[in-house]
């Protein structure tokens, strides 16, 4: 070893590399994850050629005959697609309206609370609805708000909000309130966990300067909290931003029923019917890639403007 | 030491990037897969090894050749057949050890249409494909060329086959000239004279104890019809008035739900022969009969009235068969051979016989019989063989087996002697056997896979007689719940509305499905109405938005499909 100081490469490196062999053991625990991505995520994309393509499976992605921008020229001109990028818009933007400060509002509530047993229950209890799968959830729905054998709706019933014969899972108008209910229901414990873990991290001599200073409750939470937690909430309201696209699939397919086929059908719903269920294999893709370009396009946005304005920014 | 450290390190890393090209490597190869299997297809199929017998009789069938072990992979349409799946029942064993052959089936996880496209997708298609011949994707899976076309293998492997099919099926089922598949349940003409009485429709039908309860009356119209569900609403208010199954029209078709067809056809009982306009040469869509359109506004009277529960409109399948088994309707709509063989006999042994349903006879609206449309089967599931059959040869010799007199016969009743015996010149199942069939249907097919193993029905005489006689014999409640509906019937076969929606990837089938889904979330909104003007002016709105989505030109397609069905029914 001391023979041959000259032949270690690790002065021939670059600093990057340099950096990446101190580091090769920790790389090296990364590498599966990688190696995960690439295969699922990276490979299949060159599948979204067939956009551009009118598919045939038996000559595949390559060998398919080119078509340029037909299907996304029909696209434009779809009365339904467009519907659906509304739709979509619609859903995502009143879930995030309410589902984001939902779980933030529930951390600090839960922080403040003094009992530590209460707290435990309470959280543990609001976030078991997340490991329960949207199937349930939407069949729960279903029977409970039967207007003739649910509990629930014999309830609403019972307060006068809605009338004795409202099919709740079936009202056009209704449709979006339970859409977004379901989804806070469903999310808010889960999602406070992490706001739990950004209030846990500050440093308890801020709230002791703070009282010092006189501070009552709710100033401390004005001043200690909220800022203590702010770089998380604006990265993952920077994620969000990016998911706005995304309306849940899974939630709004089982509750898509005939009555409120024209409410549910957002961007992956439309993707899907059209791929999976017509069989335009091409036009299906081509709604799935304008849906994920309008999602990265939509998550740069949100992080120039956040480096413009808060100094916080993923990248 | 340190070096050596970092060799070992270098070694696996090198690994680890090896194996992640070869995972990488292996989901591109199955890319390239088609090509390659279909090159090899036929050179494989030679089979030299296993040394055929020299056949000494010219007659016998080409399938005798080869009888060494063989499997292929076959995707059967429709999730609700697991006993359709070849375990180690006795039918399964029989012909395995006749033919050589094991058929791999397997059916979808989730939705079939999706799998279906995704297996398309994908080009990831199993040896063969039973599917329902009228799909909409078997034009494309044609188009693509990922089948091939029974003629050139029966041609190459098997021309006895040829004898052994009916030629109307070929001329029927053929597509530009080439037959692609063999469809089962063709029925012949003498079909609707002979075996067992066809009910086109969905019946209605009545719990027993709650019609005794209110003195039997008459249900003949769709009034005496209310009138008794309002009578029975008032004693039993805990129980569902009316059920109907599931409403999806892009599944069922125009009437929405297949419960409907009972009310369609008393009210509008000439709706099929109402579309069919040559003077305009088009073929109408049902929506446009105004008295197709009052069976849906008798639905809305029942519902205003409380007759009707609104969830149903939105309710799954399983849901109502699943208060049907509880006896939890007064009157609902149902499958006829599936009220006799399955919920009927269940509620019976759960609830007692009190509860079980009894048949509704057809309502005469305006003083007008109803006509029940009742064609014979045109063919239901097709037997396709893909590109990706890798010894198309032994499939199609297989399929001669299943088509023959013995493969039939094998098929249905298994071993002359040990589970069925000729009795008067026609074939009886063992009393044991049928008893089991009729007393635990589940059970019969888990152990004998009769019916369940080649699944290519077809008509015979011989079956057709046996099977008429059986049913008159071991299941006369349904024999004459069927003998009270069958005067309804009529031939819908000389109509030549078979088939007759546009394609789904044409221009013309987008539109149609778009009318599908306008329909689809218009019949709830008129079930639902509150008043007759407000279902009047909700009905003028779908007419008026499915005018300008262009019906018209939907309509003259199913006017051109309408004329090359009857073309190739040898009607004009």
């Amino acid at each position: 070893m001391a023979a041959r100081p000259k032949a270690s490469s690790g002065t021939a490196r670059s600093p990057f590399g340099k950096r990446l062999w101190a580091q090769r053991y920790l790389m090296i625990l990364t590498l599966p994850a990688v190696i995960w991505l690439i295969i699922f995520h990276y490979v299949p994309m060159y599948g979204i050629i067939i956009a551009f393509e009118e598919y045939n499976p038996v000559q595949g992605f390559t060998f398919s005959p080119w078509v340029g921008l037909v299907n996304f020229k029909e696209l434009f001109i779809d009365p339904s697609f467009l519907d659906s990028v509304a739709n979509t818009f619609k859903i995502s933007f009143l879930k995030l309206l309410f589902g984001f400060p939902a779980p933030i509002l529930l951390a600090i509530m839960l922080n403040e609370l003094r009992a530590q047993r209460l707290k435990k229950v309470v959280q543990s209890l609001s976030y078991l609805p997340y490991f329960i799968s949207w199937v349930f959830v939407v069949g729960f729905m279903y029977t409970l708000l039967d207007p003739r054998t649910g509990a629930l709706s014999g309830l609403l019933q019972w307060l006068g909000l809605i009338t004795q014969d409202q099919l709740l899972m079936g009202d056009p108008k209704t449709f979006t309130t339970l859409v977004v209910v379901s989804e806070v229901w469903k999310n808010i414990g889960w999602n406070s966990i992490i706001f739990l873990a950004a209030i846990a991290s500050i440093d308890p001599q801020l709230y002791e300067a703070a009282t010092v200073d006189g501070a009552g409750r709710f100033r401390k939470i004005w001043h200690v909290t909220l800022p203590a937690i702010k770089p998380t909430v604006v990265i993952l309201l920077i994620l969000n931003v990016g998911g706005l696209v995304n309306a849940n699939f899974d939630q709004l397919f089982l509750m898509k029923n005939s009555m409120t086929q024209d409410q549910a059908n957002v961007l992956s719903i439309y993707s899907y019917e059209m791929g999976l269920v017509l069989g335009r294999f091409s036009y299906g893709t081509a709604v799935g890639l304008f849906q994920s370009v309008v999602a990265f396009l939509l998550m740069l946005g949100a992080n120039y403007s956040s480096r413009k304005m808060t100094k916080e920014s993923l990248f | 030491m340190n070096q050596s450290k970092r060799k070992s390190l270098t070694a696996a890393l090198a690994f680890i990037l090896v194996l992640a090209l070869a995972i990488t490597g292996c989901s591109s190869g199955k890319n390239n897969e088609p090509a390659a299997s279909n090159g090899g297809a036929n050179t494989e199929t030679g089979n030299a090894a296993n040394a055929p017998q020299t056949s000494s009789d010219p007659n016998e069938l080409e399938w005798k050749q080869d009888t060494s072990p063989f499997t292929f992979r076959q995707y059967f349409y429709g999730t609700w057949a697991s006993n359709y799946l070849w375990k180690d029942q006795l039918n399964m064993k029989q012909i395995k050890e006749k033919t050589g052959v094991t058929i791999d089936r397997f059916l979808a996880t989730g939705n079939d249409n999706d799998f279906l496209n995704t297996l398309i997708a994908s080009n990831d298609l199993p040896d063969t494909l039973m599917l329902d011949w009228n799909h909409p994707q078997v034009t494309k899976l044609i188009n693509n060329g990922m089948l091939y076309s029974l003629d050139e293998l029966i041609d190459q492997y098997a021309p006895k086959l040829w004898d052994l099919i009916d030629p109307e099926i070929i001329k029927y089922h053929s597509v530009d000239g080439k037959l692609w598949y063999l469809p089962n349940n063709y029925e012949t003409e003498e079909r609707l004279t002979n075996g067992i009485p066809i009910t086109g429709i969905r019946p209605w039908f009545v719990r027993k104890d709650i019609y005794k309860a209110l003195g039997e009356p008459k249900i003949e119209t769709e009034q005496q019809l209310q009138q008794f569900l309002e009578q029975a609403k008032a004693k039993y208010p805990e129980l569902s008035p009316v059920g109907m199954e599931s409403f999806d029209v892009s599944m069922w078709g125009f009437q929405g739900s297949l419960s409907m067809d009972y009310l369609i056809d008393s009210f509008s009982p000439m709706n099929m022969e109402n579309r069919i306009k040559d003077d305009t040469q088009r073929v109408l869509y049902p929506m446009r009969d105004a008295k197709f359109i009052d069976a849906f506004r008798y639905v809305n009277s029942l519902a205003k009235n409380g007759l009707f529960d609104s969830q149903q409109l939105i309710a799954k399948q399983e849901q109502y068969d699943e208060k049907i088994y509880g006896a939890n309707f007064i009157v609902t709509s149902a499958f006829m051979n599936g009220m006799y063989t399955q919920y009927n006999p269940k509620i019976k042994s759960t609830l007692g016989e009190d509860k079980t349903y009894v048949v509704l006879d057809g309502l005469k609206v305006g003083g007008q019989e109803p006509r029940y449309p009742a064609s014979r089967l045109m063919g239901w599931q097709g037997f396709f063989i893909t590109k990706k059959a890798k010894n198309p040869e032994r499939i199609i010799k297989f399929l001669e087996y299943a088509w023959s007199d013995e493969g039939q016969l094998d098929f249905r009743y298994g071993k002359e002697g040990e589970t069925y015996d000729m009795i008067d010149g026609l074939p009886k199942a063992k009393d044991e056997v049928k008893a089991l069939e009729l007393s635990d249907n589940n059970a019969w097919y888990s152990q004998y896979g009769f019916t369940a193993s080649t699944l290519m029905w077809r008509s015979g005489k011989l079956w057709d007689a046996a099977d008429k006689r059986d049913f008159d014999e071991k299941q006369p409640e349904q024999a004459a719940a069927k003998d009270l509906l069958k005067k309804y019937n009529f031939d819908s076969f000389s109509l030549g509305l078979e088939n007759i929606e546009p394609e789904g990837s044409t221009p013309e089938g987008v539109i149609n499905a778009k009318i599908k889904n306008l329909w689809n979330k218009t019949i709830p909104m008129l079930v639902l109405a509150g008043t007759d003007k407000e279902f009047d002016d909700i009905y003028n709105d779908f007419v008026k938005d499915m005018d300008k989505v262009g019906a018209d030109k939907v309509e003259k397609v199913m006017y051109e499909r309408h004329l090359a069905d009857l073309e190739k029914k040898g009607i004009k």
